[in-house]
């Protein structure tokens, strides 16, 4: 090993270090009392203060819920209406096929914060303000564009001949998709299923305005609250932003492999 | 006609994307545009006033302070969230073990699944006056002296912002880097290697040229981001003290939010709008030229 590589290693292992600390001090901390805490801040103690999160799950487990079915029918909806729009527009012409699609693709121009007021406005008018439909219809509408654009790349890389054989077959359009393309497409839709996971859970200032019910919040907004209830109390705090973290890091376990090869390779074709 | 009503299966298939889009893009878009030249109350009534929302917001100095506050905080983002992950990238494309390289990149990715509010509260926390972890450690190695409410104090609050997520190398940009870089052949490297390149001038002839496309998706998608993004400051600050980590974003927010000035409002998303527009436009094509001009030297 030379010299130079031994540096390049350390520096690697310092930005790890640097980039995990603060989550590890957040799971140390977790599990101190106030006492605790004031008596030593950096390592850990025992016994363990388990009832941090005994106090930190009967709140966030709430928003935890909300965002967890939030986010499955969201994203639900996104992977199923974005490739139906892109096999149609990869697998057929037809009258305005290219204005639609450059339509759709112009949509990736305008930025989300311009629409964040008549949003609202809007929302309001259609009386879904601080009810699931807030989130769950915009979120679905927000992330057609780039889904359309990335199931469309796959559907028209297929060959034509497996769909030719189903028609000859009798097959219509709707078999060709559900039976043939969408099947086809799996790798497609774990990685749209998996960008768009991340952005439900993670988007923060329209949840914040369109939803005001505590019992509705999902875990973003509904943490900062938490946050803001248990300012002193660290112990429990920290324990609930273990629990908000856990699903995430949970799903991510599962499908690490998938996760990285999909996100790369959509953002590449995309 | 016929044609269309040939066609109407496949209407349908582009019918729920639509409708959806229509409803919650596309009208809120033009609703937008449209009401940043009206006065509009909260209660939805709405007033043609020319453009006089856009000449108030030219002299309006709180404006002007979060304008310039978001160009300091973008020109800084764009700059490390384009260069540190390429930095990392390199750093285990380099490694020699394949094994090695997978478990740093896995670890490396680990900050993009720890939910952005959590991020966000634990760097708060960092920053804290009173058990903030910097104070807490500056106390641990007796500069006690330089304890500050790194957020709370005016000279400090848009430096601490700006540092929020160092070392800024997790997620995404990573991964899309380390594509990259695995994506150029082997026997270009071998033949590097075999005329003794060094590292360095390996980075700067082989590695960066080839890696172009990379560094320009996310140069774009971080202009974007940083332009219009201001969950961090309402979460942490509130665009304050005073107003000195105020964005044009938060701005907005207040004014439709709290002062219910919908129509000011919506011109300063319209401004941004119009920024961001222009800052990618000039990035597709500024970054076109240098391309050519790498590959012809």
């Amino acid at each position: 090993m030379s010299l130079s590589r031994i540096i390049a290693f350390s520096i690697l292992v310092l930005i790890a270090v640097l980039t995990f600390f603060p989550f590890v001090f957040m799971f140390i901390t977790s599990f101190k009392s106030l006492n605790q805490f004031y008596h030593e801040f950096w390592l850990p103690l025992f016994p363990l203060t388990w009832s941090n999160y005994a106090i930190a799950w009967e709140v966030v487990s709430v928003y935890l819920f909300n965002s967890t079915w939030y986010s499955t029918v969201s994203i639900a909806g996104i992977a199923l209406f974005a490739s139906l729009a892109a096999f149609a527009f990869a697998r057929y012409r037809f009258p305005g096929d290219h204005f639609l699609f450059l339509a759709t693709i112009s949509l990736l121009m305008i930025p989300s914060v311009l629409q964040l007021v008549p949003l609202f406005m809007e929302v309001r008018q259609f009386g879904l303000i601080n009810t699931p439909w807030a989130l769950i219809l915009p979120w679905i509408a927000v992330s057609q564009p780039f889904s359309i654009l990335v199931f469309r790349t796959f559907f028209a890389n297929l060959p034509e001949e497996i769909f030719e054989s189903a028609y000859m077959d009798g097959a219509n359009k709707f078999h060709c998709y559900w039976l043939i393309g969408l099947p086809l497409s799996v790798p497609v839709v774990i990685t749209i299923l998996i960008v768009h996971l991340l952005a439900t859970w993670n988007d923060f200032i329209w949840p914040l305005v369109a939803i005001s019910s505590d019992s509705l919040r999902p875990v973003a907004v509904g943490l900062r609250f938490f946050q803001g209830a248990y300012l002193t109390q660290y112990g429990p705090m920290m324990a609930g932003f273990v629990i908000a973290t856990l699903p995430l890091v949970v799903v991510f376990g599962i499908a690490l492999r998938q996760f990285v090869s999909g996100l790369t390779a959509g953002a590449l074709k995309g | 006609m016929r044609r269309i009503y040939a066609n109407k299966t496949v209407y349908l298939f582009l019918a729920p994307s639509f409708l959806l889009m229509l409803l919650f893009s596309y009208y809120p878009f033009l609703s937008a545009i449209q009401h940043s030249f009206t006065r509009w109350t909260v209660g939805g009534v709405s007033r043609f006033i020319g453009l006089n929302n856009f000449i108030e917001l030219a002299g309006d100095e709180i404006f002007l302070t979060a304008l310039a506050n978001l160009l300091k905080l973008s020109a800084f983002a764009i700059v490390v969230n384009t260069t540190a992950p390429l930095f990392a990238a390199e750093l285990i494309f380099n490694l020699k073990s394949a094994r090695l390289q997978y478990v740093s990149r896995a670890m490396l990715v680990f900050p993009m699944v720890v939910p952005f509010i959590v991020m966000v509260l634990v760097w708060g926390f960092i920053y804290d006056a009173e058990v903030g972890i910097i104070n807490q450690f500056l106390s641990l190695i007796g500069l006690e002296n330089l304890r500050h409410a790194w957020l709370g104090d005016a000279r400090f609050a848009l430096l601490a912002m700006m540092f929020i997520g160092f070392p800024w190398v997790g997620g995404f940009s990573l991964l899309i880097y380390l594509s990259g870089l695995q994506a150029i052949s082997d026997e270009i490297l071998d033949s590097a290697l075999i005329d003794g390149v060094n590292l360095f001038r390996r980075f700067w002839y082989i590695d960066l040229p080839m890696v172009l496309g990379q560094v320009k998706l996310i140069l774009i998608l971080s202009v974007i981001n940083s332009l219009q993004s201001f969950g961090v400051q309402l979460i942490l600050t509130e665009g304050g003290p005073g107003f000195a980590t105020l964005v044009p974003g938060l701005y907005m927010y207040n004014m439709g939010f709290w002062y219910a000035r919908m129509g000011y409002a919506t011109t300063i998303g319209f401004v941004l709008f119009i920024l961001i527009f222009g800052l990618t436009y000039l990035n597709f094509k500024g970054i076109k030229v240098e391309t050519e001009y790498v590959a012809r030297r």
